[in-house]
């Protein structure tokens, strides 16, 4: 959990409407919250938007997994300020990223929902972790 | 869950590291071979796919033997006073004729059961006398002691070999009672599938995804019958990672650098079944530790938020939780131990210390090769010897020692390398496979 006092408000505009949107895509909802198809149209990625990439990942038409990046990194706390407190996971091996899960984004039980995970550059720094990536799961 | 045995290279990037291939770096270090800093090897004797870095010549990682001993005496006593809970290491046993363990040796091992009751409870106490054969009733006596110290210097002798301590901590319980993928024979049965499936069918499957493919699916058939939820197979990024597990999303990454090129030579494909074996290791464990958790109550979604795990292999564990009290319950908790429980904070520093001791042997690397001067040399070696102090930690964290432990065998099954393709281009060399289990920091540079 961080103790950096950042809120959502550190997220550049249109972040969190774009994240938003591609967790409906992954957790299969026809509709994203604003009228789109959501398993047609993903948010707009690159230059100039939230997010460089959307690197999606799925078979038979269900997207288990998108991965985003993020134009900058931004503080793991303005993302708690949104998502809820964030759990450190362990690493995975020498040279592998530090992640964080938002437990809040779990799906209630029965449901379907996209789990929000945040990855960091290497260790992320121990005072305030900065979020590189963001990783969306269907669970 | 990264078994990256580490190789240097000659040359203008000399010292980076690379894992390399797992079984052979083991089998050099089993035989305490060292490559001196600046030496020039060639494990993998012909290049590798497109992009394999195995083109490129590397010194393996060995480890000296009578360092690592001492080294690893050090950690053990670090390990005991960070988590209470993991004193048996890996180390060399120790010559049969000298007595395997002294008075105050016999007294240290019998406080480790008798101080820990409710992981040496009666039943696994007598489980585990018959399993290092000794009458079941007894409890915990120096024959207990000298018999799983018995036990260590010889069945637990195969790399990484296990401290002859006779406590059967996290490194040792899961060599004992061996089960799922380290239960005899099932590593080398999948390897031996890996030949007839894979390297025999080398030309025929063509491309480095439906080589990925196949592999994955055979160990998923390994992972299905030991009751554990099978993987997703998928690209690394990274081509010349040869293996990971990653247990956010359950999914086994092979880079394509070991699984290109119009052949395979057997070294390498001994390297990918070893790898691949490894890795699944690691899926077993991670199960296992949530089973754990399950019989300890959790609920599913309780052991998705703790584990980082997805919720749909958080429900089949939560379906079919270990029974408390069991020896594979207490092996899980071994591994829960290190990963998420007291032992968290430890291995994390590990890793860091992997991390850093690779950057800087990099950077002493580099100094060396644009100005070969003594003291350079001597600044390589010694940032070399963190390195490998470094990386045997690694090793030695109980997840790992035991994922170590298990791979190897599944490379006894390779028997050849792949046919010789009927079309392959002149000078088309066979694929000498990637790097073991996972990568440095360096392999995720552009």
């Amino acid at each position: 959990m961080s103790t950096h006092d950042a809120a959502s408000s550190d997220l550049p505009a249109g972040l969190l409407a774009d994240l938003a949107a591609f967790r409906a895509v992954v957790a299969g909802e026809p509709d994203a919250g604003d009228g789109a198809d959501a398993g047609a149209e993903r948010p707009a990625v690159g230059a100039g938007h939230a997010f460089t990439d959307a690197d999606e990942d799925g078979a038979d038409g269900t997207v288990r997994t998108i991965r985003l990046t993020l134009a900058d990194p931004r503080p793991l706390a303005a993302f708690e300020a949104e998502l809820g407190a964030a759990r450190r996971l362990p690493r995975q091996g020498p040279g592998r990223p530090v992640r964080w899960l938002f437990p809040d984004t779990l799906p209630s039980e029965g449901e379907t929902g996209a789990t929000v995970l945040a990855e960091a550059d290497g260790d992320g720094g121990d005072d305030a972790p900065l979020v590189a990536r963001l990783l969306l799961r269907r669970d | 869950m990264s078994g990256a045995a580490i190789a240097r290279e000659s040359g203008p990037e000399a010292s980076r590291p690379r894992p390399t291939t797992g079984r052979a770096a083991l089998a050099r270090t089993a035989r305490g071979e060292r490559s001196g800093p600046g030496t020039t090897t060639s494990p993998r004797s012909s290049a590798g796919g497109a992009g394999s870095s195995a083109q490129l010549p590397r010194l393996a990682l060995a480890g000296n033997r009578a360092v690592t001993a001492l080294l690893t005496v050090s950690r053990q006593e670090e390990t005991t006073e960070a988590t209470g809970t993991a004193p048996d290491t890996t180390v060399a046993p120790e010559p049969a004729a000298t007595p395997l363990l002294d008075a105050a040796g016999i007294a240290r091992a019998r406080q480790y059961y008798t101080a820990q009751p409710d992981r040496y409870p009666p039943a696994i106490l007598t489980q585990l006398r018959s399993a290092v054969g000794l009458a079941p009733e007894g409890g915990v006596d120096d024959a207990l002691v000298l018999a799983v110290a018995r036990w260590q210097s010889t069945e637990g002798a195969a790399s990484p070999a296990l401290v002859v301590d006779g406590m059967a901590g996290p490194r040792t319980l899961p060599r004992i009672f061996a089960s799922g993928l380290n239960t005899a024979g099932e590593a080398e049965s999948f390897g031996g599938d890996v030949q007839s499936e894979v390297v025999d069918e080398w030309a025929t499957l063509a491309t480095p995804a439906a080589r990925r493919d196949r592999l994955v699916e055979l160990v998923n058939q390994r992972l299905t019958a030991a009751g554990v939820p099978p993987v997703t197979a998928a690209a690394d990024p990274n081509p010349v990672n040869s293996g990971s597990f990653d247990f956010t999303v359950w999914v086994m990454l092979v880079g394509d650098g070991a699984l290109g090129g119009g052949e395979i030579t057997q070294e390498a494909a001994a390297d990918v079944a070893d790898t691949v074996y490894h890795e699944a290791r690691h899926t077993e464990q991670w199960f296992r530790m949530a089973q754990y958790r399950a019989s300890q109550g959790l609920s599913a979604a309780g052991i998705a938020a703790e584990l980082g795990i997805p919720v749909a292999i958080a429900r089949l564990a939560r379906a079919a939780p270990l029974a408390a009290g069991s020896p594979l319950a207490l092996i899980a908790r071994g591994w829960w131990d290190s990963v998420y429980g007291g032992g968290a904070e430890h291995r994390e520093r590990v890793l860091a210390e992997v991390d850093a001791a690779a950057r800087a042997r990099d950077a002493a690397g580099a100094a060396h090769a644009g100005d070969p001067t003594p003291a350079n040399q001597a600044a390589l070696d010694a940032a070399t010897e963190r390195f490998e102090r470094a990386h045997d930690a690694y090793q030695n964290l109980p997840e790992e020692n035991d994922a170590w432990a298990t791979g190897p065998a599944a490379a006894a099954g390779i028997t050849s390398g792949s046919p010789p393709p009927t079309d392959a281009p002149a000078g088309s060399p066979p694929a000498s496979g990637g790097p073991a289990h996972d990568a440095l920091p360096e392999e995720n540079l552009p």
